[in-house]
C-alpha cells in the first residue's frame, strides 16, 4: 500500500519544495516507484527543481482540477533528472512529478474560482493506482486552507518544515494542532536555514518539547543550496555535502 | 503628544483566503513596525497573487493612527473604493489592487513591549514559548469553519479511500 506524505510550512522561502524534491530523488534512488503532486497551484515552483519547463507540460494539476484530462496525464517522468542512470524496462526506481501551471491565467482563475477539493482526493487515490507508487509526497501551498488540510487529513505523515523564526514556530504550531485534531498523530519536524551558532541540541530540545513532535533534522544555513535557488537537485549535485547526509536521515526515517 | 487607543498595541495582519474569507497565514508586528507589503521576498508580508505588485504598499503608524499607504499603480481597495492611502480601524479588510489578495488588519490586545515573543535570542542563547493564547484562538477559529467540520466528519470515509 502505498504511503502518503504531506510537506508542509507554514510560511513560503522555508525551503519546503527544495526539501521535497531532494527527499523525493533520494527515495527513488533508493529503489522506489516516487510520485511528487505540487499543489502549490497559487505559487508552483517545485517542476523547476526537476528541470521540467513549462513548454514540456502537456498537462498540469489545473487541467484535472478543470476536467481536461486524467491526472495521470499530467505525471512527468523525471527519473532521469533525480535518479541519473537507471533501466528503463525495471519498473524502479521511478519519479513522477504532477507539476501545477505556470499560466498566470490558470492561476488567476483558482484565486478567484477555488476548485473541488473531493476531486483533488479522488486524484491522489487515482494516481497511486495508475501509477503504481510506493510513496506520494504532496508539496501543499503555505498556510492553512481546505486544499492543505485535505492534503494533511489523508497522509500517513506530516513533515513540518520552519525556520528557527518566531512566525514560523508560532503559525506552524496552529497547523501542527490542527493536524491532531484530524488525527495525524505521525508528525515529524525540519529545520531548516538553521543559521551557525545556534546551540543546536538546546533548539532540537526547545522545539520537540513545545511541539510534542520529534526533529528529523536541523539543516543548515547552506550556501550551497541558496545559490542554487531551486534550479537543481542539491543532493544529486553534492552527493558527499553535510546536507544531503542530514536529507539522507530524513529519507530513513520515511522509510521505516 | 495625545495617547491614542491602540497606538501603543501590536497588530495582525491576515491573509484571507479570496472566496471563503478565511485567514490563511497571518503576520504579528510590534506597534513601532512599518510594514511592507508585496509579492517579492524582501517584504514583511510575501503574497504570491500574481496581481499584486512586487513592492505594492506599507503599513505605519502615525501619530494618531495606523495607515496604509500604496506604493503601487495598483493601489488599495476598501469598501469597494480605489485608494491610494487610508486609515486603518480594526478589523478592516483592505484588498491589493483590483484583483489581488485581501489582507485583515487587527489590533492585538496588550502593549507591544508586554507581547510575548515566540522566540528570544539573547546572544547565543534563546528561548522558545508558543503564545498559547494565540494559537488556541486561531486553531478555535479554524475549528469551527464549516470545512474543517466536514473534513473531520469525513475522515474515516477519506482514510478507507486511501487505503483502497
Amino acid at each position: 500500500m502505498a504511503k502518503i506524505y504531506s510537506i508542509h510550512s507554514f510560511r513560503g522561502g522555508t525551503g519546503k519544495s527544495n526539501l521535497t524534491a531532494n527527499v523525493a530523488a533520494l527515495i527513488a534512488r533508493a529503489g522506489h516507484r516516487v510520485g511528487v503532486i505540487d499543489t502549490d497551484i497559487q505559487s508552483p515552483g517545485i517542476h523547476v527543481i526537476f528541470a521540467v519547463r513549462p513548454g514540456d507540460v502537456q498537462y498540469a494539476l489545473n487541467d484535472f482540477l478543470w476536467r481536461r484530462c486524467r491526472i495521470e496525464e499530467a505525471a512527468q517522468d523525471v527519473t532521469a533528472t533525480a535518479v541519473g542512470r537507471f533501466d528503463p524496462a525495471a519498473p524502479r526506481p521511478r519519479l513522477f512529478l504532477i507539476p501545477s501551471s505556470v499560466k498566470t491565467g490558470e492561476i488567476a482563475r483558482v484565486l478567484r474560482e477555488g476548485y473541488d477539493i473531493g476531486l483533488l482526493n479522488d486524484g491522489i487515490q487515482q494516481l497511486i493506482r495508475a501509477l503504481d507508487l510506493d510513496y506520494l509526497l504532496i508539496d501543499t501551498h503555505p498556510g492553512v486552507n481546505e486544499e492543505t488540510l485535505l492534503s494533511i487529513a489523508i497522509s500517513d505523515r506530516l513533515l513540518l518544515v520552519m525556520r528557527p523564526d518566531s512566525q514560523d514556530f508560532q503559525g506552524t504550531a496552529v497547523t501542527a494542532e490542527l493536524a491532531r485534531k484530524l488525527d495525524v498523530r505521525d508528525m515529524i519536524l525540519v529545520l531548516n536555514k538553521v543559521p551557525a551558532g545556534v546551540d543546536r541540541a538546546l533548539l532540537k530540545e526547545q522545539v520537540e518539547s513545545a511541539y510534542q513532535a520529534p526533529v528529523a533534522a536541523m539543516l543548515p544555513l547552506s550556501p550551497e543550496m541558496a545559490q542554487l535557488a531551486s534550479s537543481g537537485l542539491f543532493a544529486l549535485r553534492h552527493p558527499d555535502h553535510p546536507l544531503t547526509q542530514e536529507l539522507a536521515r530524513i529519507v530513513e526515517r520515511l522509510l521505516t | 503628544m495625545t495617547s491614542q487607543p491602540g497606538e501603543d498595541r501590536p497588530i495582525l495582519l491576515e491573509l484571507l483566503d479570496s472566496s471563503t474569507g478565511i485567514p490563511q497565514r497571518s503576520w504579528r508586528f510590534p506597534a513601532d513596525a512599518r510594514i511592507l507589503i508585496g509579492r517579492s521576498e524582501e517584504n514583511d508580508v510575501v503574497v504570491s497573487n500574481p496581481y499584486v505588485s512586487r513592492s505594492h504598499a506599507y503599513v505605519e503608524r502615525t501619530a494618531t493612527s495606523w495607515q496604509v499607504v500604496s506604493i503601487s499603480s495598483q493601489q488599495i481597495v476598501i469598501d469597494g473604493k480605489r485608494v491610494q492611502q487610508a486609515v486603518l480601524a480594526d478589523r478592516m479588510t483592505l484588498r491589493l489592487g483590483a484583483q489581488g489578495s485581501v489582507l485583515r488588519f487587527g489590533l492585538q490586545s496588550g502593549p507591544a513591549d508586554s507581547a510575548r515573543k515566540t522566540l528570544s535570542y539573547q546572544g547565543d542563547e534563546f528561548y522558545l514559548e508558543l503564545d498559547r493564547t494565540q494559537l488556541n484562538q486561531e486553531v478555535r477559529e479554524i475549528e469551527e469553519e464549516d470545512f474543517f467540520q466536514r473534513l473531520a466528519s469525513n475522515l474515516a470515509e477519506l482514510r478507507r479511500a486511501r487505503d483502497g
